[in-house]
């Protein structure tokens, strides 16, 4: 009977690993050497290309420059119940991209809340690789300021402390002590965002559309190839696919990292 | 009397409220002087040290590192000087590890030089001053406790302080290397004629580096004076298991 159960308990968990990646095969199958080429022939594949690789950047830029002080002011508030700010930064995670892309156009599209404000200042967002950013950086920051969160409340206050009493100012003390301390952390983090801006489908679909070589980021373009080319759709695909698992690799760097540094503070702790 | 009149390297008159523990401490520091706090565990000294150091806020009080007024608060009245960490000019040694894990003994010591705007050759001549020249590409994790504290005492004084304040600098060590490092921080101490406060309650700190002793207990200082003083006339039931103990590591 148990050797039955060990059975089932392996063809559970092949069945899983199966499923997972069999589509990963049929995508490099069709996505081959010859399809890629031809793919990245294609300007259409070369404008997706360019779209997704710009505007995630631009994603991942705002997301460092605006979520790592968001994380550190979060990760310096007593630990204690989650507040607005935690659910609200915790929300885009859970919430169906198509939602936040519906959110965001009944905020800032041309007849939401605050379109008539933004086309008074002469902004019209729809339809602009702005708009794909905006749809980027609302599913995407979350992801990196849940990890630099975490990774600044793993400094050491008493490092903080010390570094001021030896002169550094506040901002110092942050950019030599608490930022060199997280950078693993944070890189990681940056990587997962940047991951999911990459990978953002839904909500750029509603709030920018899908216009090529403006709002026609690669998942979109690999929306519209499949009507017409199947192949063109999974070399885009395996090009996504090597992306995707650059950053991942990058995530677990840095989260084994983060692990390592906890086991050590803790085995430090029992002395 | 020229000593009376002598212009005190630090004076500090601080009142504050932690927890179950009231705080209430005189205390004064002549030039070149080294004073010992002790007292049991939780009796505030390192809770002293930090309101010295800018990293939590007295009550009430008043602190002045010689000429500079550092903090000035009336009881029941929001502080009427306070000034941050990083001006008032201590030069502190937590107690334990404190190194910062992301640089070696050398960045260690650099980070507090040019936090001050020295260049980064004083920060080498203080590592070889404190005996740990050869260790300035180490990383903390590959130095032993007592190389640990040289170099954070080297640290300490790349900052250019004025006052030095020791929270326990040997009691991380193992017996053997404690009298080692003791017997090098006294003289160094001789050398520098730096104004230290060093927090101990190993009986051998206070015998090898003389100096003045200020018993804490419960926040308040129960008695002040020589070892001899303490010795001859015990004001608690602590000071007389101190001065009776035997020297850790002596």
């Amino acid at each position: 009977m148990s050797r039955l159960g060990a059975a089932l308990v392996r063809a559970a968990a092949l069945l899983l690993v199966l499923l997972l990646a069999l589509p990963l095969a049929a995508l490099l199958v069709h996505g081959g050497p010859a399809a890629l080429a031809g793919g990245l022939a294609s300007p259409l594949v070369r404008a997706a290309l360019a779209v997704s690789l710009g505007t995630s950047l631009v994603s991942l830029a705002l997301v460092l420059l605006l979520g790592t002080p968001l994380a550190w002011l979060l990760a310096k508030r007593r630990a204690g119940a989650p507040g607005a700010v935690e659910t609200l930064v915790q929300l885009p995670i859970v919430l169906p991209p198509s939602l936040a892309g519906l959110a965001l156009l009944l905020a800032f599209g041309r007849r939401g809340l605050f379109g008539a404000l933004l086309s008074h200042a002469g902004i019209s967002l729809a339809f602009t690789p702005a708009a794909v950013v905006l749809a980027q950086l609302f599913v995407a920051s979350p992801f990196y300021v849940q990890v630099a969160e975490s990774a600044f409340r793993a400094v050491d206050p008493r490092l903080m402390d010390l570094s001021r009493t030896l002169g550094c100012s506040p901002a110092r003390a942050f950019f030599r002590v608490a930022l060199p301390l997280s950078s693993r952390a944070l890189l990681g983090g940056a990587a997962l965002a940047w991951a999911r801006a990459l990978g953002e489908f839904g909500a750029t679909l509603l709030f920018a559309g899908n216009l090529p070589g403006a709002t026609q980021t690669l998942p979109l373009a690999i929306y519209a190839a499949l009507e017409s080319d199947v192949n063109a759709a999974a070399a885009l695909g395996v090009l996504l696919l090597a992306i995707a698992l650059g950053l991942l690799w990058l995530a677990r760097r840095s989260a084994a990292q983060l692990f390592a540094r906890g086991r050590r503070e803790e085995s430090e702790a029992m002395r | 009397m020229t000593a009376a009149a002598a212009p005190l390297a630090l004076s500090a008159n601080v009142r504050a409220r932690v927890g179950a523990l009231a705080l209430e401490v005189e205390l004064a520091l002549g030039e070149g002087e080294t004073l010992l706090v002790t007292g049991p565990n939780g009796a505030g000294k390192s809770t002293l040290l930090s309101l010295l150091l800018g990293l939590r806020a007295p009550d009430a009080g008043q602190i002045a590192c010689g000429s500079l007024r550092v903090f000035e608060r009336q009881a029941g009245r929001a502080a009427t000087l306070e000034l941050p960490p990083e001006s008032r000019g201590f030069g502190w040694v937590p107690q334990g590890d404190s190194l910062f894990p992301h640089l070696t003994a050398l960045g260690n010591v650099e980070l507090a030089a040019a936090a001050r705007g020295a260049d980064r050759g004083r920060a080498r001549a203080l590592l070889e001053r404190v005996g740990a020249g050869a260790l300035a590409a180490r990383t903390p994790l590959q130095l032993s406790g007592g190389e640990r504290q040289r170099v954070a005492l080297a640290r300490a004084l790349a900052s250019s302080p004025r006052v030095l304040l020791l929270d326990e600098p040997l009691s991380a060590l193992d017996a053997r290397a404690r009298p080692e490092l003791r017997a090098a921080l006294v003289q160094l101490l001789a050398e520098l004629r730096l104004p230290t406060l060093l927090v101990t309650h190993d009986l051998a700190d206070a015998q090898a580096l003389g100096g003045r002793v200020l018993v804490l207990e419960e926040g308040r200082a129960v008695q002040r004076g020589s070892l001899e003083e303490l010795r001859a006339s015990p004001e608690s039931p602590f000071i007389a298991r101190f001065v009776a103990s035997r020297a850790e590591g002596a």
